[in-house]
This record gives structure tokens, C-alpha cells and sequence, in this order.
């Protein structure tokens, strides 16, 4: 439904009152108690001196200069023209006061407000505004429905029934007693543009959304698709390289047999030195136990005597377990306040946010590459809180965790590289036949060749093993979560004195305590105007029920 | 909101010097008794209850300057209010920001493990051949 609301109020001891459309807001007592233009006394009847004909009213538009309709008498209807012109809605408006009751004590004070439609007919329901002294001197005056002197004050809204059929609305005013005064404008033709400015500019208040359009349609999904962590990838990083896990012992002996005369002979046939051989020689912060079938360690097409635990698939998964993150205080503290880090070996710390880890068990697995120590560390979130049930993995960082160790001058970073790029470009070539992709096609034959090109090529010779990676090996290796939290004072009495922030609407006899208000519609309590504004303001900073 | 009262006076005869100031008014009243300590008045007439300020104007006259207690007058129409309720004792939402609260410029630091801590603890030796 929309709705406008106007406030109308007289400016002390003058005699005019104003209407602020762009404000929408209704005091309509303060109107009715100073009259148009005239002064309360509490000894007197209000609206005592006469109305005359030659008060002005006064129309306020904002910024818009000000207009003084001349209220002189038999003109017809001020003709006020809506903002909703739609359904040939026409809405006339003519305003004035008038003093209803004849016998004294004058009781009342009625603005009436009758409908029109377009034939000037009279509607039905017409609307009268009563000023009642309620308590039998002149003391309080409000404004009431004069049928039912409910306390309604004045509202014209659109689309209630008062508006139907086009109607006109006229405000009939009288003088003085008995004596009809239709203030009006139909003389002061240049007024009617100013009023339809002014109404053309009164943005109607919409109580419920009504234009989706403006608002959005909610659908309050709050599903996730789960993003779990992935498995080993089914390819084969070595299918130029053997990759073997090594004791001390077998290191020795591999030293030893790569030395001796008759190895050194069959491997000049290959390489520039035997040790050339040899990719690489890394510490990997992993037992990889599970590794125990020794094999004949073979460099190129050879197989020399010594013995090494062949790694069967060079990627590695390592499960690092989990973490729950518990809320300590359980109130808002814990997730506005809280900083949480996690340390990842051999990255360090990266930052969770907060809000996305708190009450959630979070779980680190990291993906190794066993040939060249590089890893993919993925952080898992499980949480379910909040009426929604979350569990995916949304941090990923990557390293390497390898301390190379010096073996050789020896750089066989392109072989390696070679030996990659021919993997995955193969595998991209199948698949693409297997979907008939055919430009993934191409691009992988390419890749092949190009990898297959790099491996042909001559090593370059190094002088120096790279320490560069040393540092893994010294660095702390435990993956842990550290949480930050501040240290809040909270009163003991707080809760029993202040309360605690809620926001949710109830009826006030279901709460018991210390009670704050932050919005309430006093419209149906029977107080004189200075108590409800009291009142609200009472609601508003604290009681207790 | 709603008061406890005790050594309840009734008086019939008091005087309202301002009787259209249904929110503050004005009561003079003979009393025998002292009324000096007496902090609280209802007038059914007004349908109100309020907080008494006595004065004694002379001996046995006293004045009672009185304000309207709203709350009390209207406890069990306020009560059948809705409102949004904006902090409340008993039904609150804990997650809320509250500025009530306050923050300690010292901070805890704490640590948690995952549960498999030692999964790099060992360590290998990874020989790659061609």
C-alpha cells in the first residue's frame, strides 16, 4: 500500500500553516491546537477569535519559494494534482477549518475532508477531523476521527478507499459559528502548477516492498557446493626419471658404484661425468616409510649395483589432520575480534578471515611433488553453524619443501622441465582426442614436441649445488593454527542492567527485565502528546518490565 | 514498570489547582498526617499515576507538584505493545555487535596443533636419475 503523509502545522500566532509534503510526516495537534492563525487560550474557547476570510494560507515546498494562497471566501476547489496520475486518479484538495460545534462550550473543531469525484459528486465517506478538549477545559487538543474519536491522526494514503473513484477532497472551513467559509483557490490559478510541484516531488512511503525491481527478489539460499580436496592426479611424472628413496647407507654404496671404473666407462658413453646421472638429490621432510622395495637403481638404460627404494608414484599426499576453532566468548566477540593464522611448513602464515574459519574444524593436506619438492597446501573448512552446513576447501598456497643437497654441476632443469611439459601435453593430446577437441590437439602435439626438443638438449653445467632451499630443513615443521583474541571486560551486572543487543520485535509482555526499544508506534495509548513523546523517549533509553 | 506502593492514603477532598494539566498537576491537600515522605500519587479522576514532589506550604497544607508516570499509568497497554526491541536482559542475539562491551588493549595468543602435528618430523633422502 502506499501512503503519504503530510504535516500541517500553524506557525505560532501567525495565520497560516504550512504543509511540508516532502517531509510526509503528520502533526496535525499542533495544528489544531494553535488553530489556523489562532491563539490558544486556556480561559477561552479555542478558535475563539473568528477565522477571517482574509487569512492566508501557506504552502511550504522545501526550497520552493514560499506561496500565500489568499483564503477569500466562495472560490471553488484548490485543485491539488498527485503524483499518480495513472487510472485517472485526480485527487482536488481544498483546505480550510471550520468550528462544528454551535453551542457553547465549543467542543469541537472540525476540518472535514469530503470526497468529490470527477461530476463533482459527493463520495461517500467523508472524513471528519475533530479538535477535542478532552478533559473539559482547553488544556489538550487533539486531532481524532470525528466519527470514532479513536485518536487517528490525519493520513492520506493511496489507496484506501477514500480515493476511489477520482475523488475531490475538499476541507471545508467556517468563519465563525454557523458561517461557511470555503477557503479555497480556485482564483489563484498560478497555484495550482506551484501544487502540482510540489506533490509531483512527494516520494510516496512504500511500506513493503512493492517494486522488485528496486528491492531484488532474496531466495535465501545459503546451500554450498562442496569443493573437496583433490585426489592424486592418475599421471606419470616419470616416465624419463626413477626416483628412489635412500638411507645413508645406500647413499654411500651409490657414491662408491658410481665411481668405480667399469660404471664410469658406461656412463661417459651418456654423460659428460657420471655424476651428471644424477637429477637430483634432495632431503624430503617425509619418511615415506610405505617406500620399502629396494630396486636397482637405473640411469638411463642401465642398471648399476646399487640399491635404492623406488617411489612408484612421484605424487604424494600428506594429511596434516585437522583443527577445530571453537568461539570463546559465543557472542559476536569471537568473530569481530578474533585474528586467526595458520602456519603451513615451509610457507609460513597465511591469514584466515575470521568469520569464514570460527566454529569450524578446518583440515590441511598438502600435495607433494616427490621429484621436485613443490607442493599444493589446500585448508579445508567444515563448518555447520548458522543454519548453513559449509565444507569446501577455500585457501590454497603452494611451496617447496626440498633441501637440495650438492651433487653435481650438473643442471638438468630442462630435462626435468622437458619431461613435464611432454607429460602434460600428452595427456592434454588424449584427452583431446578422446572429446574430439581439436585445437587441444594441436596445442598438445606441440607441447610434445617442444618438451621432447628440451630433452634432447645438452644439460647446462653447473659448478654449485643451490642451498637455497636449506632453509625447509631447520624450519618449524608443525602445522598449527594461532588465534589472537582480545580480552573483554563485561560487567557482571551488565546483563541484568543493560541487557544485551536483541533487534527482534516482540510484544512487550513477553519480555521480562531490562528493556531498550529502538522502534514503537505509540499511536494507540491514550496520553496527551508531551507524555507519548516522554514515553517514547523512556521505551527508548531503558526500563525495566 | 510496574510499582510496588505501600501506606496507600486515600483523600477525597483535595483541591487541583490546575486541573487541564492532566500530565503535571498541581494538588493542595489538608492532611493530618505528615506527607512529607510520600513520593507517589494516583488520581483516578486523570487515570494516571505520577511521581509526587510534597511541599508543605503550611502546617497540615501541603502541595504535591506531580508528573505523570507513564509507564505505570499505561503498563498494561505498553505491554501489549510490539515494538523492535533493541537490547533486552533475557531475549537477546549474542552475535550482535555491542558496544557495551569493552576491549582490554592486551591481547591472548593461542596456538592449536592439527591433529596429525608430526607428519613432517621424518625425513628421506630422494634420488632422481635419468
Amino acid at each position: 500500500m502506499k501512503y503519504l503523509k503530510f504535516k500541517w502545522y500553524n506557525q505560532s500566532r501567525s495565520r497560516e500553516f504550512e504543509i511540508i509534503a516532502p517531509k510526509i510526516e503528520v502533526d496535525f495537534p499542533t495544528l489544531i491546537t494553535q488553530g489556523l492563525g489562532m491563539e490558544r487560550n486556556v480561559n477561552t474557547m479555542p478558535f475563539e477569535e473568528p477565522v477571517q476570510a482574509t487569512n492566508l494560507l501557506k504552502i511550504f515546498h522545501d526550497t520552493y519559494p514560499n506561496l500565500y494562497l489568499p483564503a477569500n471566501g466562495t472560490g471553488t476547489d484548490l485543485n491539488f494534482y498527485p503524483l499518480d496520475n495513472t487510472q485517472n486518479r485526480r485527487i482536488y484538495f481544498n483546505i480550510s477549518n471550520r468550528r462544528s460545534a454551535t453551542t457553547p462550550p465549543y467542543k469541537y473543531t472540525d476540518i472535514a475532508v469530503t470526497l468529490y469525484d470527477d461530476n463533482n459528486n459527493r463520495v461517500n465517506g467523508e472524513m471528519n477531523f475533530a479538535v477535542v478538549n478532552n478533559f473539559s477545559d482547553y488544556t489538550q487538543t487533539r486531532l481524532y476521527l470525528a466519527e470514532d474519536k479513536n485518536g487517528q491522526i490525519f493520513t492520506i494514503m493511496y489507496g484506501h478507499q477514500m480515493y476511489t473513484n477520482s475523488p475531490v477532497v475538499t476541507v471545508w472551513g467556517y468563519e465563525s459559528v454557523n458561517q461557511i467559509v470555503r477557503y479555497s483557490s480556485r482564483n489563484v490559478v498560478e497555484s495550482k502548477n506551484t501544487l502540482e510541484y510540489m506533490f509531483s516531488n512527494v516520494m510516496p512511503l512504500e511500506r513493503y516492498p512493492i517494486n522488485t525491481d528496486n528491492t531484488g527478489i532474496p531466495n535465501y539460499d545459503n546451500s554450498s557446493d562442496n569443493i573437496s580436496f583433490p585426489s592424486l592426479p592418475d599421471v606419470n611424472i616419470q616416465a624419463f626419471t626413477h626416483t628412489y628413496r635412500m638411507t645413508n647407507l645406500m647413499l654411500t654404496h651409490l657414491k662408491n658404484e658410481l665411481l668405480s671404473d667399469n660404471v664410469v666407462d658406461i656412463l661417459n658413453k651418456w654423460f659428460t661425468k657420471p655424476m651428471d646421472s644424477i637429477v637430483s638429490l634432495n632431503i624430503a621432510p617425509l619418511s615415506l616409510s610405505e617406500y620399502t622395495t629396494g630396486e636397482d637403481i637405473q640411469v638411463g638404460a642401465h642398471t648399476i649395483n646399487a640399491t635404492g627404494y623406488k617411489i612408484t608414484n612421484a605424487l604424494y599426499m600428506v594429511d596434516c589432520g585437522f583443527v577445530d576453532i571453537s568461539e570463546y566468548y559465543g557472542n559476536f566477540i569471537d568473530y569481530e575480534k578474533t585474528v586467526i593464522q595458520c602456519y603451513i611448513p615451509f610457507v609460513g602464515f597465511i591469514s584466515l578471515k575470521t568469520v569464514d574459519v570460527m566454529s569450524a574444524r578446518i583440515t590441511l593436506k598438502y600435495i607433494v611433488n616427490l621429484v621436485t619438492g613443490d607442493f599444493n597446501a589446500f585448508i579445508n573448512v567444515n563448518r555447520n553453524k548458522f543454519d548453513v552446513n559449509f565444507n569446501s576447501i577455500i585457501y590454497e598456497t603452494t611451496g617447496n619443501m626440498f633441501t637440495q643437497l650438492p651433487i653435481t654441476s650438473a643442471d638438468y632443469s630442462n630435462i626435468i622441465t622437458g619431461v613435464m611439459n611432454t607429460i602434460t601435453s600428452g595427456a592434454m593430446t588424449a584427452s583431446s582426442v578422446a572429446t574430439g577437441n581439436v585445437s587441444g590437439m594441436v596445442s598438445g602435439s606441440t607441447g610434445m614436441i617442444s618438451g621432447i626438443n628440451q630433452m634432447l638438449s645438452a644439460p647446462t653445467i653447473q659448478r654449485s649445488g643451490n642451498f637455497n632451499k636449506n632453509s625447509s630443513l631447520c624450519a618449524i615443521k608443525t602445522p598449527f593454527v594461532l588465534i589472537e583474541r582480545p580480552r573483554i571486560s563485561i560487567p557482571s551486572s551488565l546483563q541484568s542492567d543493560k541487557g544485551y543487543e536483541c533487534n527482534v520485535s516482540f510484544k512487550l509482555e513477553e519480555l521480562t527485565g531490562y528493556t531498550e526499544v529502538r522502534h514503537v508506534n505509540l499511536d494507540g495509548i491514550d496520553l496527551t502528546a508531551n507524555e507519548k513523546a516522554r514515553l517514547e523517549t523512556i521505551l527508548k533509553s531503558g526500563f525495566y518490565i | 514498570m510496574t510499582k510496588t506502593l505501600t501506606n496507600e492514603k486515600v483523600f477525597t477532598d483535595a483541591r487541583i489547582l490546575n486541573a487541564e494539566e492532566v500530565e503535571s498537576p498541581t494538588i493542595t491537600i489538608i492532611s493530618e498526617d505528615d506527607l512529607t515522605a510520600y513520593n507517589y500519587a494516583r488520581v483516578d479522576d486523570f487515570n494516571r499515576s505520577y511521581f509526587a514532589t510534597v511541599e508543605v506550604v503550611r502546617d497540615k497544607l501541603y502541595k504535591l507538584s506531580l508528573e505523570s508516570d507513564v509507564l505505570s499509568s499505561r503498563a498494561d497497554a505498553i505491554k501489549n505493545l510490539t515494538a523492535v526491541i533493541g537490547r533486552n536482559s533475557e531475549k537477546y542475539n549474542a552475535y550482535m555487535h555491542d558496544n557495551e562491551m569493552a576491549e582490554f588493549s592486551y591481547k591472548t595468543v593461542q596456538t592449536k596443533m592439527f591433529s596429525n602435528p608430526n607428519v613432517f618430523n621424518g625425513y628421506s633422502y630422494l634420488l632422481t636419475t635419468v
